[in-house]
């Protein structure tokens, strides 16, 4: 499984990362000041790092100054909005930039981005019967394959990737095909329905009354 | 055109104007002054030339009593004194009535032969040469005219070599005179040419840019008082520029104080809306969100505190210490409670002058951040005295801080320690506060703090009344 450190000194944002990186199945170590943050890395691995730059004692330019974290991809979390801290950010070598505050499907979109980058995404996930391997773009259920159209498996993709989340029709139709579609959100009702039946996933798909639908794995 | 150059030129126009037309003076005085000479030797000369001519024509006349006094006789009487004198330069002739007896000369003008018996001076020009004629009539024969012709070319041949010298002189004075005017006046204009430049220098930004011109004159006095303009200039532009950093950096902390609570409401209440929760982390959520609007609410009460204290004028009145204390004594005694603390008050003061709430706010937060400073059951003292002005000490024996961090203690949003008082739900604003509230009761505070030991605030009241 996926592990990432959350270095940030807000408990109760470090928190809302933490559940939310839990809700899609991620592992998660948490870090609340810069001593913490090279702390944990003596014990831990992680795939990703989350790294607010305002911390105490050593700020989050210092930590990727001093190479704390290796090779290891690192998004920062920040207040900060102005153009020359988001240079220095980058030029520092961390992989991406996300202001506070966030949406959570924003900042997961940017998690699973710099881990496809970094070949440690998710490769394939199973529910019940069905596995999706995400790469191949192949779902199999019960071990046969099953014929999905490419917009089907975009659809699926997004609901997996958000996983325990609900995602309004507006927000699957943005992420799942684009801002340039053009298509009623009966569309999206229609493609779910198909992919109820394909994948016998009628229990896990739900509908959210009057907002949109939510792919629910065990945790 | 420059002002070097205009001073330059008018001068050296000046000199021109004024060498010239000297010597065109003396030029002329020296001219005249020859030609008088001219005039008088040669009318001497000519008197005895004259009176020569008369005396021979008497002995003739004597020797040869009758004999008509023809043209020839009289020719060969002037003849040879004119041959004498022609070395001279001096020509002679001799008119009887208008006729022509003899002459040596040029031609002479006919007005000159009109003569009655006196004596005409006449001086004239004849092909590039200067005559000096003098006529007169023959003593005792008046039907006789003597005309003396003097050749003064010399004269007019002096006046010119002598305007030439005049000429050759002031090209050579004029250049010498334009080689040192121009380095006397550069070297005194140049600091006007360093002025300019440093303004120009000052207006592009360089503000700390002067001119260094040691003058006794007031060049020197003006580059003097530039500098001083200079320096006023960096010190308020700099000042300017700090408080903008100031301003700036106050800002930056601001948004950061705002958008750490409203990140985790917009993302708790994201959670509760779309996650598939756990009723553990719903509560934890909606606590959350409670937490971070609370903090919200206070940052907003303390910026409204702040923005109070910067517009209104202040209301002092005299106000009784004991009750100040009492009053303070209930806001903080829940505080106080929950730690377990002891707090001493001792008060050797009966009245203070300033603003009740102002005050009252002004030590409840230095109370509140020794209360955060102290373990459980620690004691936090109060001592309020007279030591020539009003003092009021609050001292904690609680965790203290470092030189760094009481350097940076009254800066906006600055926290000792982040994670903890934050829980205790300070914006980081109380000891801004603090200080504005000070400041407006021209109020002095001295913080004096050691790690481990405790911190001991001093407000010291300089405009209060001491009882």
């Amino acid at each position: 499984m996926v592990k990432i450190l959350i270095v940030e000194d807000d408990k109760a944002i470090n928190d809302l990362i933490a559940m939310n990186l839990k809700l899609v199945g991620y592992e998660y170590v948490q870090a609340f000041n810069g001593h913490d943050a090279i702390k944990v890395m003596e014990n831990e691995h992680p795939h990703l790092v989350l790294l607010d730059v305002m911390l105490p004692y050593i700020d989050g330019f210092s930590l990727m100054e001093r190479k704390t974290f290796g090779d290891i991809p690192v998004i920062y979390l920040t207040a900060k909005v102005n153009l020359s801290d988001k240079i220095r950010g980058l030029n520092l070598g961390a992989d991406d930039y996300i202001v506070k505050p966030f949406e959570t499907v924003e900042l997961l979109a940017r998690i699973e981005a710099v881990l496809r980058r970094t070949n440690k995404a998710e490769q394939e996930v199973k529910i019940a019967g069905t596995i999706i391997y995400l790469d191949e773009h192949i779902v199999t259920v019960n071990g046969q394959p099953v014929d999905l159209t490419y917009r089907e498996f975009e659809l699926l993709e997004t609901l997996v990737k958000n996983r325990n989340i609900a995602l309004s029709r507006e927000k699957l139709i943005e992420l799942a095909w684009g801002y340039d579609y053009y298509g009623d959100t009966r569309t999206v009702d229609v493609h779910i329905t198909k992919l109820r039946k394909k994948l016998h996933l009628e229990s896990h798909i739900k509908t959210i009354y009057k907002y949109g639908y939510r792919l629910e794995i065990e945790r | 055109m420059k002002f070097w150059q205009k001073i330059f030129i008018s001068s050296i126009i000046l000199f021109v104007i004024v060498f010239n037309v000297g010597a065109y003076f003396i030029v002329s005085y020296s001219y005249e002054f020859t030609l008088q000479r001219e005039k008088e030797s040669s009318i001497r000369e000519q008197t005895v030339i004259l009176s020569s001519i008369n005396t021979s024509i008497k002995n003739y006349e004597k020797a040869l009593p009758g004999a008509p006094r023809d043209l020839i006789i009289l020719s060969s009487i002037i003849k040879p004194l004119a041959e004498y004198y022609s070395s001279q330069n001096v020509s002679l002739a001799l008119y009887k009535d208008d006729k022509l007896v003899y002459s040596s000369a040029p031609a002479i003008d006919a007005e000159l032969l009109k003569n009655n018996g006196s004596t005409k001076i006449y001086n004239t020009k004849v092909e590039d040469k200067r005559y000096l004629f003098i006529s007169s009539g023959i003593t005792d024969f008046k039907n006789l005219t003597f005309v003396y012709v003097r050749d003064i070319s010399l004269v007019d041949a002096y006046k010119r070599k002598v305007s030439q010298f005049f000429a050759r002189i002031s090209v050579i004075v004029i250049l010498a005179l334009s080689i040192a005017y121009y380095f006397i006046i550069k070297n005194h204009t140049n600091p006007i040419k360093r002025l300019n430049m440093a303004t120009k220098k000052i207006s592009n930004g360089a503000f700390n840019e002067r001119v260094n011109i040691k003058r006794n004159d007031e060049l020197g006095e003006l580059s003097n008082t530039f500098n001083a303009m200079a320096d006023s200039i960096e010190e308020k532009i700099s000042e300017l520029i700090s408080q903008a950093e100031k301003r700036q950096q106050f800002i930056d902390n601001l948004a950061h104080e705002m958008k750490t609570p409203l990140t985790s409401i917009l993302g708790y209440s994201e959670f509760l809306q779309n996650a598939m929760s756990s009723e553990e982390e719903r509560i934890k959520a909606a606590s959350y969100i409670h937490r971070s609007a609370k903090q919200l609410s206070i940052l907003s009460t303390q910026l409204l505190d702040m923005a109070f204290l910067s517009n209104d004028e202040l209301k002092l009145s005299e106000l009784k210490v004991k009750d100040l204390l009492d009053a303070l004594k209930n806001i903080v005694m829940p505080l106080l409670q929950h730690k377990h603390l002891c707090l001493k008050i001792s008060n050797e003061l009966e009245i203070i002058r300033g603003n009740e709430s102002l005050i009252l706010s002004l030590l409840t937060n230095l109370v509140e951040n020794a209360i955060k400073a102290s373990e459980e059951t620690e004691t936090i003292e109060i001592k309020v005295f007279a030591n020539k002005n009003p003092v009021f000490e609050i001292i904690d024996y609680g965790c203290g801080m470092t030189n760094d961090e009481l350097s940076k203690i009254l800066d906006p949003f600055y926290r000792v320690d982040k994670s903890r008082s934050k829980e205790s739900g300070g914006a980081g604003l109380g000891l801004s506060i603090v200080k504005k509230i000070a400041d407006l009761h021209n109020a002095k505070i001295e913080i004096s703090s050691q790690v481990g030991i405790g911190t001991k605030v001093r407000v010291t009241f300089y405009n209060s009344l001491t009882t």
